[in-house]
């Protein structure tokens, strides 16, 4: 990977759906080099194009980070669950003194509690923290700038 | 309050922002010019961004840690993570606590960060190395 790889990720990472046109007019490499960079990196470095939404407008009101420990036996089956779920919008595995942190979206705080109270009567959940997110500082900003995106 | 088809659209853009809209029209059974005007709609303020997920340790990046943490000076600490590069996702919680995803090159860059944060100082805090992303930027999606 190299620095025109990385300014095309940045762009990508600005606007998924900027048109290979306009970025070959700032990036100043030829349309058909973008394409076949972005083949490459298709299912290698790029996991997936999505859309980021105002998760609020859309009548999903609460959202939390929630942490929880889980028994060890428990583990697979919960990671399991929590991939198949709805509301779970992210899902980490982390360490530390807990297992799992889990982006939640629900239409109100009733729905998590409901969904919380769900997973601990199906699992056995040791420990659990939640935070409820009241604004969003920064998404997905990592690699944004272009004019950054050099390789040291 | 955001229709059935209005819905369609976005859950298909969810999955694969840059499906071009013959595509979302095909899948969704919508026609081309109502997916485009839904398109433009929603980007005015449903959808903040398109963006593209990256696999962060493919360029360089192999270490990625959650900080949960609450600040003696919260404007000082709010500042220093809006403008640290390393910040990838930033929110703010209930009862002031900053919850930081960040990703770094190596455990010195985790350590000159952690230096920082101690500097600014912290009532509570929380390091955790995310050791596997499950799933990311699901919900809504097909």
């Amino acid at each position: 990977m190299n620095n025109k790889d990385l300014e095309i990720i940045s762009h990508l990472r600005q606007n998924a759906r900027m048109p290979l046109t306009i970025m070959s007019k700032k990036t100043r490499i030829p349309v058909s080099t973008i394409f076949g960079r972005l083949k490459t990196h298709a299912d290698n470095v790029i996991a997936k194009h999505t859309s980021l939404l105002n998760f609020a407008l859309l009548g999903y009101y609460a959202r939390a980070n929630i942490t929880i420990k889980v028994d060890r036996d428990d583990k697979q089956i919960v990671k399991e669950y929590l991939t198949k779920h709805q509301a779970v919008n992210s899902l980490y595995k982390i360490n530390n003194g807990y297992d799992f942190m889990i982006e939640g979206v629900f239409r109100q705080v009733s729905d998590m509690e409901n969904f919380l109270d769900e997973l601990e009567n199906k699992f056995r959940i040791s420990d659990r923290k939640s935070f409820f997110i009241i604004e969003d500082l920064k998404r997905e900003a990592f690699l944004c700038n272009p004019h950054l995106a050099i390789m040291e | 309050m955001v229709k059935d088809k209005e819905f369609a659209v976005l859950r298909q853009l969810r999955g694969n922002s840059r499906d071009s809209l013959a595509k979302i029209s095909k899948r969704t059974t919508i026609p081309v010019s109502t997916v485009f005007d839904i398109l433009k709609k929603m980007e005015k303020d449903v959808i903040t961004r398109h963006v593209s997920l990256i696999d962060f340790s493919k360029v360089g990046y192999g270490i990625r840690v959650l900080y949960i943490l609450r600040a003696v000076a919260e404007k000082q600490m709010r500042d220093f993570l809006m403008n640290t590069e390393n910040v990838n996702t930033l929110s703010f919680t209930h009862e002031d606590y900053f919850c930081a995803e960040c990703v770094f090159r190596n455990m010195k860059e985790v350590r000159n960060f952690k230096d920082e944060i101690e500097g600014i100082g912290v009532f509570e805090y929380n390091e955790n190395i995310i050791t596997e992303e499950v799933k990311k930027e699901e919900f809504c999606s097909v």
